[in-house]
């Protein structure tokens, strides 16, 4: 008997043929949505190559906000398992970013993005990780106030749905200590909450200079995300971007106080349904 | 020696890892799980795909391709779309009466005794009055035109001794996709993919599906539309004829206009694979 041929199997490698006896609500499919590549687009980045300029990570551009001694995503060498870091130089206010080249992200096909970061320092800084249409200045936060009630959207930001923080604006108002999923949209305008759901006295998920993961996860007026996975850090808002209104992926990293702050990226992951 | 008992498994430690074996143990050939994950057995399967998602065509992976036109008016090669949605690649075939464009596999190196296969998710602007092939061959002599050269009765020329083909051209009277193959050995022979009666699968502006299966000897295909709304609607044909064994080969889609109207398809998916052993 001859070994199995792909292309004599019903839709190979198709959503169909992934659940066909077995159902979309089980773990296995969950694991392998990635490899049903007729229906989902998936792509990662391990950064375990010389150099960041060479491919896959060509997808990406850096930009620099231009402070002192600042310095865009550029590769660890011999770094345990690959990562890139940035600085974002001496410049209080000012950062550094990594945006995806391509604005091809609609809200109806669901992208979303899961990161593996850390920062070097988790004081007197803004962050934020997830996905938007183009910013006035990728180097300048797009949630301008985590404080106000509806959350303050600039910088050009139409379309969105990251988590985000920035201790300026949260220490300054509702004392936000936390980071926070923050969508906005042409219909639904700017809605954010706050990951644990805790407002004065939440505990800052972030340590410094140790991994951490966000997934960030989009729908059409929708957004979610979670933070290491953690159920207890995770929340959903039925407000977010609009069909249509085409976002790409981005993860700023500013110092609010002039020390400059180091983001060190192990993995991104991107995904989004194909039809 | 650091304790490993509880440790995370590691890929070393199972007998022969990615491999058909490892994924068919317990589970056996014909399992739906065994075909969805038969690309990731990479000790025996070759697997590439192409997504388009680079900014550039020029990035890899997409440097396994060459892209080219025939040099009518206003022709143009295969580049990507910048920020399309899920990332795409187009191409203009020009305004002269049988221009073409096509994107071809840099390396002839896939043998039909190994099985290479091939799925494409694209479209086309305007399917009136145009010809597209997907498939493998030999070289052929003109890249950018096709080389199934009728659609009625078979027939492989442009320089292709061996290939097999999924083929569409309105200056032939088969109103849909016909699958083509030859060798050697085989006199070119043809089949419509479907119903040859029926109206034409593709329709303007509309992406589907056309996955090809060669073997030595053989070839199969199918195709569908790419909605979720008709996941039956899939039309298909088998050739017991086909490439010969040893007569290397390599993917190449070519899409022309038949009239002096400019076609540009558009390519989202190309996935290729072949069995690493005979």
């Amino acid at each position: 008997m001859a070994i199995p041929v792909l292309g004599r199997f019903d839709e190979p490698t198709s959503i169909r043929q992934l659940t066909r006896g077995r159902g979309w609500n089980s773990e296995l499919v969950g694991f392998l949505l990635p490899f049903a590549r007729q229906d989902y687009i998936y792509k990662e980045y391990d950064f375990c190559e010389t150099a960041i300029t060479d491919d896959p990570n060509t997808d990406w551009s850096t930009d620099d906000g231009g402070a002192t001694s600042s310095a865009v995503f550029a590769t660890d060498a011999n770094a345990e398992n690959g990562t890139i870091t940035a600085d974002t130089g001496t410049d209080g206010d000012k950062g550094i970013a990594l945006i995806h080249d391509s604005i091809n992200l609609n809200a109806n096909k669901n992208p979303g993005i899961h990161v593996v970061m850390q920062l070097d320092v988790v004081t007197e800084l803004a962050c934020e990780i997830g996905m938007c249409d183009a910013l006035t200045d990728e180097s300048l936060v797009a949630c301008t106030d985590y404080g106000a009630a509806d959350y303050t959207i600039g910088n050009g930001l139409a379309a969105g749905v990251f988590v985000g923080c920035d201790t300026d604006t949260q220490a300054t108002a509702n004392a936000q200590n936390t980071f926070t999923l923050v969508t906005e949209g042409a219909t639904g305008g700017a809605e954010g909450v706050i990951l644990d759901g805790v407002t004065t006295t939440a505990v800052w998920p972030a340590l410094a200079a140790t991994d951490f993961d966000v997934v960030v996860q989009a729908f059409e007026d929708g957004g979610y995300a979670v933070w290491d996975h953690n159920q207890a850090y995770a929340k959903g808002l039925s407000t977010g971007p609009d069909a249509d209104q085409l976002m790409r992926y981005r993860i700023f990293t500013g110092t609010r106080d002039g020390t400059a702050v180091f983001p060190t990226i192990d993995l991104i992951r991107i995904w989004q349904n194909r039809v | 020696m650091a304790n490993t008992a509880s440790m995370i498994p590691m890929p070393g430690r199972f007998n022969e890892p990615q491999s058909l074996r490892q994924l068919t143990r317990g589970r056996g050939f014909a399992a739906e799980l065994t075909g969805f994950l038969i690309p990731f057995a990479r000790q025996d399967y070759i697997y590439q795909e192409f997504d388009f998602q680079e900014t550039a065509i020029t990035d890899n992976p997409n440097a396994m391709w060459a892209v080219d036109n025939s040099g009518g008016a206003g022709a143009a090669s295969f580049a990507t779309v910048a920020n399309a949605e899920e990332g795409t690649i187009q191409g203009d075939t020009g305004t002269t009466d049988n221009g073409g464009v096509s994107i071809v596999y840099d390396m002839i190196s896939s043998n039909a005794d190994k099985n290479p296969g091939m799925h494409v998710y694209m479209k086309i602007d305007d399917v009136s009055e145009a010809g597209l092939e997907i498939g493998y061959s030999d070289a052929k002599t003109d890249e950018n035109t096709l080389a199934v050269t009728d659609t009625d009765t078979a027939a492989l020329a442009n320089g292709v001794t061996d290939g097999a083909f999924i083929a569409y051209d309105t200056d032939g009277t088969e109103n849909g996709m016909v699958l083509v193959a030859g060798g050697a050995t085989d006199t070119d022979t043809l089949a419509a993919i479907g119903d040859s009666t029926a109206a034409s699968p593709i329709t303007d502006t509309v992406f589907f599906n056309a996955r090809l299966q060669v073997y030595a000897n053989a070839a199969y295909a199918n195709m569908d539309a790419g909605s979720n709304t008709a996941p039956d609607a899939i039309l298909d044909a088998g050739l017991s004829v086909g490439p010969d064994a040893d007569v290397l080969m390599r993917p190449s889609i070519v899409c022309v206009t038949r009239n002096t109207t400019a076609k540009f398809p558009v390519i989202d998916l190309i996935r290729i694979w072949r069995n690493r052993y005979a």
